[in-house]
């Protein structure tokens, strides 16, 4: 039984992890090498996408903006560039077609290059063709500039309240009104056995009398 | 539209059930807090008066006070980040 609590948990945990690591914002020092937009079918990769702008009709085939962008370490890093409008995750960006302009201005090339920090949510992955979602770009520095994850520090503090919060409530909740309650049942259920055994013994008595 | 109808729709359900579940906890806080006041007996005389009515009138006064107001934050906060997130999107 510990066994088996212990892997729930242990999966609960990770899928929390996985989700929140998919969701929160992260920032990429990078240089941009090129912008395309490029036409889609999405398919079952569906879930990593966002919907389609804001004020266009669905469609599972659609223009994507993407920006290639290259690490200092000279690894490669593709992103997409999409509206999330009013959907999930929260981030309420409707504007894709500036942040596309934004890395147009920001493409540089190998011998002069023009570092940027790209905010982005989401993750790369080659074998089901998805990509992370660009939300800001902001020219840094260099390749070595710092950056302070506010945002992250932000949601994961209101998280963690959150979560002690609801413990709290819980425990106000169970003192208050589920202890009394179970006192009450168990107080009623003494009465029953005790108005039961007081029969009991009156027709004891009734038989020895007799 | 229809995305930010449904996000209207269902933030409000959610916001409505954060509120009513706090306020819950609220008054239950504060009522406990008064029970205990009164069982310690460090009470004056004339403040004490009967238990359930010092709890009563305990009770009204949260009602009317700040910190019941300041429950309207659990709908405040979150709409009003909204707000600025999307005004800081067509700004930027």
């Amino acid at each position: 039984m510990r066994y088996v609590k212990w892997s729930l948990g242990g999966l609960v945990a990770l899928l929390l992890f996985a989700f929140l690591h998919y969701t929160l914002p992260q920032h990429d020092i990078v240089r941009i090498v090129g912008t395309e937009n490029r036409r889609m079918d999405i398919g079952e990769n569906a879930w990593f996408f966002a919907s389609p702008d804001v004020g266009t009709a669905a469609s599972t085939s659609r223009d994507i903006f993407f920006i290639n962008a290259v690490y200092p370490d000279g690894g490669t890093m593709e992103y997409r560039n999409e509206d999330t409008g009013w959907g999930w995750p929260p981030y309420f960006k409707m504007d894709s077609f500036s942040v596309a302009t934004a890395a147009k201005e920001l493409v540089s090339t190998k011998a002069n290059p023009v570092w940027v920090s790209v905010t982005h949510y989401g993750w790369r992955n080659q074998l089901f063709t998805i990509f992370p979602n660009a939300v800001s770009l902001r020219q840094v520095d260099g390749p070595d500039a710092t950056i302070i994850p506010l945002a992250n520090i932000v949601i994961l503090t209101a998280f963690l309240l959150a979560l002690f919060m609801m413990r709290r409530m819980w425990l106000q909740f169970r003192e208050r009104t589920i202890d009394p309650a179970v006192i009450d049942m168990q107080e009623g259920i003494d009465d029953l056995e005790s108005g039961a055994r007081g029969i009991g013994e009156r027709v004891r008595r009734l038989f020895r009398r007799g | 539209m229809i995305a930010l109808f449904r996000l209207l729709v269902v933030g409000l359900i959610v916001l409505t059930v954060i509120y009513w579940t706090v306020l819950v906890y609220a008054r239950s806080v504060r009522r406990e807090r008064l029970e205990k006041e009164y069982d310690e007996g460090s009470l004056d005389g004339d403040v004490r008066g009967h238990r359930d009515d010092y709890i009563e009138k305990g009770m009204a006064d949260y009602e009317h006070g700040l910190k019941r107001k300041l429950l309207w934050l659990v709908y405040i906060l979150p709409i009003g980040t909204v707000l600025v997130l999307v005004w800081l999107n067509f700004e930027g």
